[in-house]
């Protein structure tokens, strides 16, 4: 019996890293939107927590890209 | 394979979009179920979606296709007859599960038919056991822990990230995320789960000797899988999607989109590695994993513990259905027929019985009574 361990662990740090990485980034621009929102309802300028927002929710679009182009160019 | 009729041929490729049609509404639940419980999308809408990023994913990659034809069982050993057979075992046990509402792996399906129709018509020195192992039922038994821990983190992370987030804005943040999650997760299942038909076809016309040994699928084979599963998926396997999205756990928007996030990368990364991995499993995995991520979460493992059942049955039973069948149909044209009836009676009579409760767009968030307390 031959277990691909190698491919195993790609699949687990794949998993880790874009999977969870993309979770947690999007939950930091939802965290940040709730920001907004707060400063918003207070009249202060929500300038740095739109762009933080938006900068999340960006980088999410860019790792569905990926997702996609593995998919696509991926072999 | 001497002596096959072109006949023969066809009903068998007719048999494998029709197991391609099951496994598309068997696993529309993988894409969509948290997706349709938590409301980020309608039930029709939702599997219009990922009836049609089914399709595409179809013609985006061939890689398993080649896979499962050219390891599986002994290519010279095995007859359109075999292969019959053990598409039938794959489609009655998959009807069987889809009528208990159980998220059961069509791969394991497909996989246990072909491979017993194969032991007891070719003898078992005509199945590579050890490839079964190593590439079916060792990544199968993986994927799910994985998938659970994966998805358990991220739950984890998106609630502690968002505790102080207005809960309104959370729920509508994260069922906007749910869209694009869910349709990656449909994409991504669209290259797995299509090409295991086109890999049982292209096996079909190279054991025919239609095509020479180790190509690639045909275009009208992809193009034909992709449509089977993309209508399948449209149909809507709508007793598992409420399994999957209402029984297992209450799922909430972030543990939605967690789930389906960590899915859709746990299947692209093993589909890139080649590995014919259960999607099902994969998917059934992230949402119990979302249920122990989220502090409080409640997960019916009773359901959990159904589900498992089915799992490990599935290889074992089907091979068992795909035996008997392989063995009658290996008889000849009579035998074929024979086989192809009692296969239509059988499912028949699933449907029929799937008409006493039917579960439909309409009905699919509601679970009526509570769960029986015996199994």
């Amino acid at each position: 019996m031959h277990i691909d361990w190698i491919a195993m662990g790609q699949v687990v740090i794949a998993g880790l890293v874009a999977g969870v990485g993309t979770v947690v980034v999007f939950s930091l621009g939802m965290a940040a939107l709730g920001h907004r929102v707060v400063d918003v309802s207070h009249a202060r300028k929500a300038t740095a927590a739109t762009t933080a927002a938006w900068s999340c929710f960006g980088a999410c679009l860019a790792l569905l890209a990926v997702g996609v182009y593995l998919i696509i160019g991926g072999r | 394979m001497g002596g096959m009729s072109m006949v023969v041929v066809a009903v068998v490729v007719l048999t494998a979009l029709i197991f391609d049609f099951t496994n598309g509404f068997h696993d529309s639940a993988n894409a969509m179920a948290t997706s349709i419980a938590t409301g980020a999308l309608k039930p029709r809408v939702a599997v219009a979606i990922s009836a049609v990023l089914n399709m595409v994913g179809a013609f985006l990659s061939v890689q398993v296709a080649r896979t499962i034809s050219a390891g599986l069982v002994n290519e010279s050993r095995i007859a359109p007859a075999i292969i019959f057979g053990g598409l039938v075992g794959a489609v009655i046990w998959n009807l069987l599960t889809w009528l208990l509402g159980l998220p059961s792996s069509s791969s394991h399906a497909l996989f246990g038919g072909l491979i017993g129709a194969t032991w007891v018509s070719a003898g078992a020195n005509a199945v590579h056991f050890t490839t079964v192992l190593d590439k079916i039922i060792v990544p199968a038994l993986a994927s799910p822990i994985i998938a659970g821990v994966i998805a358990g983190v991220a739950t984890y992370s998106a609630y502690r990230i968002t505790r102080r987030t207005d809960r309104t804005l959370q729920a509508r943040g994260y069922r906007a995320g749910q869209i694009f999650s869910a349709s990656l997760v449909s994409l991504a299942h669209g290259t797995n789960d299509a090409q295991k038909t086109m890999g049982v076809i292209t096996l079909t016309l190279i054991t025919a000797g239609i095509l020479p040994a180790k190509s690639s699928p045909p275009i009208w084979v992809i193009a034909s899988a992709g449509l089977a599963i993309a209508l399948g998926t449209y149909t809507g396997g709508w007793r598992i999607i409420r399994t999957v999205g209402r029984r297992i756990t209450d799922v909430e928007t972030p543990q939605g989109f967690a789930a389906e996030t960590s899915a859709a990368t746990i299947v692209l990364a093993s589909s890139y590695v080649g590995a014919p991995l259960s999607t099902t499993q994969v998917c059934s995995g992230a949402v119990m994993g979302a249920g122990v991520g989220k502090r409080g979460g409640v997960v019916h493992w009773r359901v959990v513990g159904r589900m498992v059942l089915a799992w490990v049955c599935t290889l074992p039973a089907a091979a068992v259905v795909g035996a008997l069948a392989g063995r009658l149909a290996g008889t000849g044209t009579t035998g074929t027929v024979a086989v192809a009836a009692l296969g239509i009676a059988v499912a028949g009579g699933i449907y029929w019985l799937s008409r006493r409760q039917p579960v439909t767009a309409a009905n699919v968030n509601t679970v009526p009574a509570p769960a029986p307390a015996t199994p």
